[in-house]
């Protein structure tokens, strides 16, 4: 084996230090050096390979016959030092080992540069290390101690994976090679004998079997136990792909290939952004007539939500005291009803796969259909400027064919072609020209926001494809032709269940793929807040490992014993901590061996760590004296969970017979409610409200859908009117400014006069109010509600200056008395008389969370996490990189060791 | 009061006030050498490719603060430092930009709290105060801004004026069109190492030894602002070395091209352990979908997503971090090399001596090329050269590296070094 001395670039400054070096390298070289490796630098993947040492010799794992003299091997790569650590496994924890006998505190063996992947043989002989920098595979001989074999790569490798055999090596072009090592070291083929072998380079082979290419460039394998199916993640793919060995019998995806190939791809996200055509319609994501956002789904049996529905609106429709996802009779995010199996989902028009109205087009394709509660084909969502009862331009005239700039209903600019040049504050926002965020340049023909990039018949985003035809565009009312580039998905892991799971960094979650149905679990649908179907974690996940957690939970005697498995994952994540999943419990209970009850719960979350439930802690009125017997119920929304007596009983039901409330989760944090009449729309106290020149149309620097104002909210403009001589503003001055909203726009309001002699009939405008005003808007004959954590619940969205009609996935955020009121983290009722029916009159109630994360320390740059079991107890050990540290940790109860 | 401590405070003043006089004309200490490269750290490269400007901090203070810091003219095709080009400013420089037609270039001066400029010939090989123009010194060529400039963008601004009646309303022209202002102004946004602060510039175009317009506003953004990045347009993005996140912000300019104030666009949260992060510089995509930052607590390179999309939750612009990677010791400024197939980063290692190639596709390190004593900036011309350069802080010199095979940099040449 050689050693290369470091060259040196000749320089001054090191001309000195190179003569040293050199003359050291002339006395090293004439040996195997071992280099200076101590300790971990830049740790990244931790390996356990079943071998064993006994009284510090190595063995095969089915040759350690000794429980108690057992010492299992793992070992960890050192991208700093390019090095190969040896770990000594024990019963109370793990040390690095010597690598060189005489040598102490040299723990590592020298390798190929930043090797990152690695990899054992079956019988724990060799240890392969992938290494980016040296673009080469390094083969260590684990007994020897040494590397004993260099083989270089057509491109630096990404990832190793062993599959029965033989290792499959992932290249970031999409290139798979199938490898195996071979070597006769005298005891035969590929048998390895410590004591017979003295393997040198001329005696090893690392050499290529087959290869083939996969379409993306992976990130990530994984191989099943089994080796049959081997799973693959991409740097630039939301899907996964499955490829089998050359064994199997499965048909390729691409005709005319034979195994090993591709034969399926697993969906990684939400069916309309997953780059898969889910439903078989032949059409893909945003192309997908039923895709109006990438969390949408492409079918009913897709995974993100086809349209609202009663399993994702945040109600407890049938009244069990489960909403949604909770609620057993859910079988899916767009199940019909709550009552138990599918139920048929009601679909609007504009996600029906139908051509309602005989346009020629469907669903997301027809300009008319705003979003998947559209409810009408036919009906522009997109209002042109020459129809949208605006004054677009100023010039007094309104829309087509009043104003003689509009050639038609449907041209969407009422005045010169040029506005964005002609000095003028077209869009009435106060801004001219190109001071107005509006106008791209001096020849955009509007001041007002870009909309319709959808329908525009142009190449918004220069990529050649225009409108539809781009895959940007979710539908005609999208509005952006520019297609995201989320990044792809990260490592995976499998646990004995079947389930696998996958890191996905972009968006801080871990998926969760049932394996049996090839589905992601929509744990997203648990979590309103959440923006994926998976378990959210802390930022950033980079690794993962899974496990089943077993334990037996109660020994109430006579034989009678509840065992629990719990399906769990550790995600490692670089805000340092060790994430624990808990994906499914299984509770089993037993009689003299025999199952005589199981009950399954999904839990899908980051498991607790505290062992405490949310409640409400306290309610009082506002702005008004009460006493307590008149203050409403606050419910907090129910999780189902199971409850085990003392007698050894498996219950899914409280003491009363009902479903048992135990919020424990992250959806609940500490934070004060409040539900106050006519109450101000959070965020909707304002100064810089803006009118028109006509009257009645109020602007300002923000999304009013978003807001969440619909018509019939109250407007009160806070200022007087100028007090310039010659305006016409009497009444403005005069009677109160308070006004009903006649109809919502995303960036105006228009204003109507109220049915009441007290107030202004005059609608404010430009010349009485030239530098603008504060103002509130406030519901009428409502309570609205809002949390100093969670916000608003009003919120709508809105595409192409329409607010949509459907509430938010957490309910909505206004009721009136005797209104059951509820949402996806409480419910109430007000019965009319128990407050008075006053302006601001309200009642405020806290909330605690009750859940901590379970969340284990650890380091800033994880690069791995694996759970090895040994005889004695189960480990986790994640190394890092960022305090070159492996962190170990008990599996059982979590408490930590000694790190290396 | 003490009779003699007045009577020697009283002489104190007079021979301050001697003392200052002295000084108001003649520097104490050495003057720079203008010959040899001395602390190395940022870089401007012409489009000509065939000037580099290498500023030299006088970071030991070596020579005088208030002039001792140099801005070196090396000339790449023999490979040497033209001394009668180079021009003193103060200490403790940090970053040079150059503008839109290498007309004029800026420097942050950390010593003096100052944005140095000077103009350039069309050959890019004289450089001058405009203001002082057969000075060696650019001391007059010089806008006082907040503590501690550090990072440095740079970006093309440009406003429209309608010039109004007394009344307010738009003047028209013959046509009855509009008479508008037109201007552009260089638009710079300045990284300031102490308070948090961030600071918007507009400087306007002139000629001659006219002295350019110029407005600023500053904001708190982050903890000890270090490098700021473009991302397009007026949109910035700014890293500290104690910060705990990423923001991203932008000028609000008036119609007169004065800067208004800074609005904060974005916040992107550095997940971390520790209290804070210790980012380093910043660097787009070529696409401006992501965002590659540089960190020393731990050695790493951060991405960040910040795409833009509609207005989708699950959809939308993603503005956080997607990946990190692990990297060898003090990571620091970065460059974009093409293979021709991909685009590679070559960021450079301050204490690992070399340049760090990353693949940002996988992303790993996938080349390595040793320079000299702790590389601090690092410039790329594929268009002419084929080379990179590299400011090496703790040997004095620039590496040039051969760029033939971008995957296997050769360092070619070695100017300046120790002294």
């Amino acid at each position: 084996m050689s050693w290369r001395c470091p060259l040196l670039p000749l320089r001054p400054s090191r001309l000195l230090a190179a003569a040293l070096l050199m003359l050291l390298c002339g006395l090293a070289c004439s040996e195997d050096p071992t280099g200076s490796v101590v300790s971990l630098r830049s740790p990244a993947t931790f390996l356990y390979a079943p071998n064993c040492v006994i009284d510090g010799s190595w063995h095969r794992f089915s040759d350690c016959p000794d429980p108690d003299r057992i010492v299992a091997q793992a070992f960890v790569t050192n991208e700093e030092t390019a090095s190969l650590s040896y770990v000594s496994i024990g019963t109370a924890g793990a040390k690095l080992s010597d690598t060189r006998l005489g040598v102490p505190g040299l723990t590592g063996v020298p390798i190929g540069e930043r090797p990152r992947d690695a990899a054992a043989t079956s019988d724990g002989a060799f240890v392969l290390t992938v290494n980016t920098l040296s673009s080469d595979i390094s083969v260590v001989e684990v007994a020897k101690r040494r590397e004993v074999l260099r083989v270089p790569t057509p491109e630096p490798p990404v990832k190793l994976t062993p599959v029965g055999d033989a290792f499959w090596l992932f290249y970031p072009s999409g290139l798979v090679e199938i490898r195996a090592l071979a070597f006769d070291c005298g005891a035969g083929s590929n048998q390895y004998d410590e004591n017979l072998c003295a393997l040198d380079e001329t005696q090893i082979a690392f050499e290529v079997s087959a290869s083939f290419l996969v379409e993306g460039q992976p990130k990530a394998a994984l191989s099943l136990p089994t080796n049959e199916r081997v799973f693959v993640s991409y740097t630039d793919k939301l899907y996964l792909s499955v490829l089998v060995p050359e064994s199997s019998q499965e048909t390729c995806l691409q005709s005319g290939e034979m195994p090993p190939c591709e034969v399926e791809r697993l969906p990684g996200g939400y069916g309309c952004s997953d780059g898969l055509d889910n439903d078989g319609d032949g059409f893909i994501d945003g192309e997908d007539p039923q895709c109006y956002l990438r969390g949408g789904a492409e079918s009913v049996d897709g995974v993100g939500v086809l349209t609202r529905g009663a399993c994702n609106d945040g109600i407890d429709n049938d009244g069990d005291g489960f909403a949604d996802a909770f609620d057993p009779g859910c079988t899916s995010t767009n199940d019909g009803g709550e009552e138990d199996g599918q139920q048929e989902l009601q679909l609007p028009q504009c996600v029906d796969g139908i051509d309602n109205d005989g346009d020629g087009l469907v669903d997301n394709r027809d300009a008319d259909c705003l979003d998947s509660s559209d409810g009408s084909e036919d009906g522009s969502s997109l209002l042109p400027a020459c129809d949208d009862g605006v004054d677009n331009d100023q010039d007094g005239a309104i829309d087509f064919p009043e104003d003689s700039g509009c050639d038609s209903f449907s041209d969407d600019t009422e005045g010169a072609t040029n506005s964005c040049g002609d000095g003028l504050d077209n869009d009435g926002d106060g801004l001219v020209d190109l001071e107005d965020s509006g106008c791209s340049d001096l020849s955009d023909d509007s001041e007002g926001a870009a909309r319709g990039f959808c329908n525009d018949g142009v190449d918004n985003d220069g990529d050649g494809a225009i409108d539809l035809a781009d895959d940007g565009c979710y539908g005609a009312s999208g509005m952006t032709e520019k297609n995201v580039e989320r990044s792809g998905l990260g490592p995976m892991a499998v646990d004995p269940g079947g389930s696998l799971y996958v890191v996905d960094s972009t968006e801080w979650q871990v998926i969760v793929i049932d394996l049996a149905t090839s589905q992601v679990v929509d744990a997203g649908a648990r979590n309103p807040f959440s923006t994926g179907p998976g378990i959210r974690v802390n930022a950033m996940p980079k690794a993962v490992a899974a496990d089943i957690r077993s334990s037996t939970i109660v020994d109430a005697g006579g034989g009678v014993t509840i065992k629990r498995d719990e399906a769990v994952f550790y995600a490692a994540t670089t805000a340092g901590t060790l994430d624990v999943g808990s994906v499914s419990q299984t509770f089993q209970r037993f009689e003299n061996q025999t199952v005589t009850d199981t009950v399954e719960l999904p839990t899908l979350k980051v498991g607790d760590n505290r062992d405490s439930v949310a409640s409400v802690v306290s309610r009082r009125c506002l702005n008004i004296f009460c006493d307590e017997s008149s203050l409403p119920t606050i419910e907090l929304r129910a999780r189902p969970s199971v409850f085990v007596t003392d007698a050894g009983a498996l219950l899914t039901t409280g003491d009363d017979g009902k479903p048992t409330s135990v919020p424990v989760d992250e959806l609940y944090v500490p934070e004060t409610w409040q539900l106050i009449y006519e109450g101000i729309l959070p965020n909707a106290e304002r100064s810089d409200g803006l009118f028109d020149a006509a009257g009645g149309e109020l602007r300002f620097g923000g999304n009013f859908c978003s807001l969440g104002v619909v018509a019939g909210d109250h407007v009160i403009v806070e200022d007087s009117p100028s007090s310039q001589k010659g305006l016409d503003c009497g009444e403005l001055r005069d009677k109160t400014r308070e006004f009903e909203v006649a109809q919502v726009r995303a960036d105006a309001l228009y204003l109507q006069p109220l049915d009441d002699p007290t107030t202004s009939s005059q609608l404010p405008n430009r010349s009485c109010y030239p530098w603008g005003t504060r103002f509130t808007v406030r519901a009428s004959k409502q309570f609205v509600a809002s949390g100093t954590e969670t916000g608003s619940l009003l919120g709508r969205s809105s595409r192409g200056g329409v607010c949509s009609d459907a509430a938010g996935p957490l309910g909505g955020g206004r009721f009136a008395f005797d209104e059951k009121f509820e949402n996806a983290l409480f419910k109430t009722t007000i019965p009319t008389g128990s407050l008075p029916a006053e302006r601001g009159v309200g009642i405020e109630f806290s909330v605690t969370s009750g859940y901590v994360g379970l969340r284990l320390q650890t380091g800033p740059l994880p690069g791995d996490v694996v759970v090895v079991p040994t005889l004695s107890r189960k480990y986790v050990f994640v190394p890092d990189g960022g305090s070159n540290q492996v962190f170990i940790f008990d599996a059982a109860n979590f408490s930590s060791f000694e790190s290396l | 009061m003490n009779v003699v401590s007045l009577s020697a405070r009283a002489t104190a003043v007079v021979l301050s006030a001697l003392l200052w006089a002295s000084c108001a004309t003649d520097f104490p200490g050495d003057p720079p050498d203008l010959d040899n490269l001395e602390y190395p750290v940022g870089m401007a490269l012409h489009p000509s490719g065939d000037t580099l400007y290498v500023v030299n901090a006088n970071f030991d203070l070596k020579y005088r603060p208030q002039d001792g810091g140099t801005l070196s003219v090396i000339d790449l095709e023999s490979l040497t430092v033209l001394p009668e080009q180079t021009r003193t400013m103060g200490s403790f420089a940090t970053t040079v930009r150059l503008n839109h037609d290498a007309s004029r270039g800026y420097v942050t001066v950390r010593g003096d709290s100052s944005v140095t400029w000077f103009d350039l010939s069309e050959d890019g090989r004289r450089l001058s105060c405009p203001l002082a123009p057969n000075s060696v010194d650019l001391g007059k060529c010089k806008f006082a801004v907040p503590s501690e400039p550090t990072g440095l963008a740079y970006s093309r601004g440009h406003r429209t004026q309608a010039l109004l009646d007394a009344n307010g309303r738009p003047l028209l022209d013959n046509d009855g069109r509009p008479r508008l202002i037109e201007q552009d102004f260089d638009l710079l946004a300045i990284a300031h190492l102490r308070d948090g602060l961030v600071s918007v510039a507009t400087v306007g175009d002139t000629t001659g030894t006219e002295k350019p317009a110029f407005s600023i506003a500053s904001a708190t953004l982050v903890d000890g602002p270090s490098d700021i990045a473009l991302q397009s347009g007026e949109r910035f993005f700014v890293t500290g070395r104690v910060a705990s996140s990423l923001v991203a912000f932008r000028p609000a300019i008036g119609a007169d091209a004065q800067v208004l104030g800074i609005y904060l666009d974005a916040i992107l949260q550095v997940p971390t352990p520790f209290s804070s992060h210790q980012g380093r510089s910043l660097l787009f995509s070529q696409d401006k979908d992501r965002l590659y930052l540089t960190n020393q607590s731990p050695n790493s390179l951060l991405v960040f997503d910040t795409s833009e999309g509609d207005n989708d939750a699950v959809s939308g612009t993603v503005n956080h971090i997607i990946d990190m990677l692990d990297m060898p010791q003090g990571p620091n400024r970065m460059a974009w090399v093409s293979t021709g197939e991909k685009d590679l980063l070559y960021i450079t290692s301050f204490s690992d001596d070399a340049v760090a190639i990353v693949d940002p596709a996988i992303p790993a390190i996938v080349g390595r090329v040793e320079v000299g004593e702790g590389p601090f900036d690092i410039l790329v011309d594929q268009t002419k050269r084929q080379q990179a350069y590299v400011s090496n802080f703790a040997e004095h010199s620039v590496s040039v590296l051969d760029l033939s095979d971008p995957l296997h940099p050769v360092e070619t040449h070695v100017i300046g070094g120790l002294q």
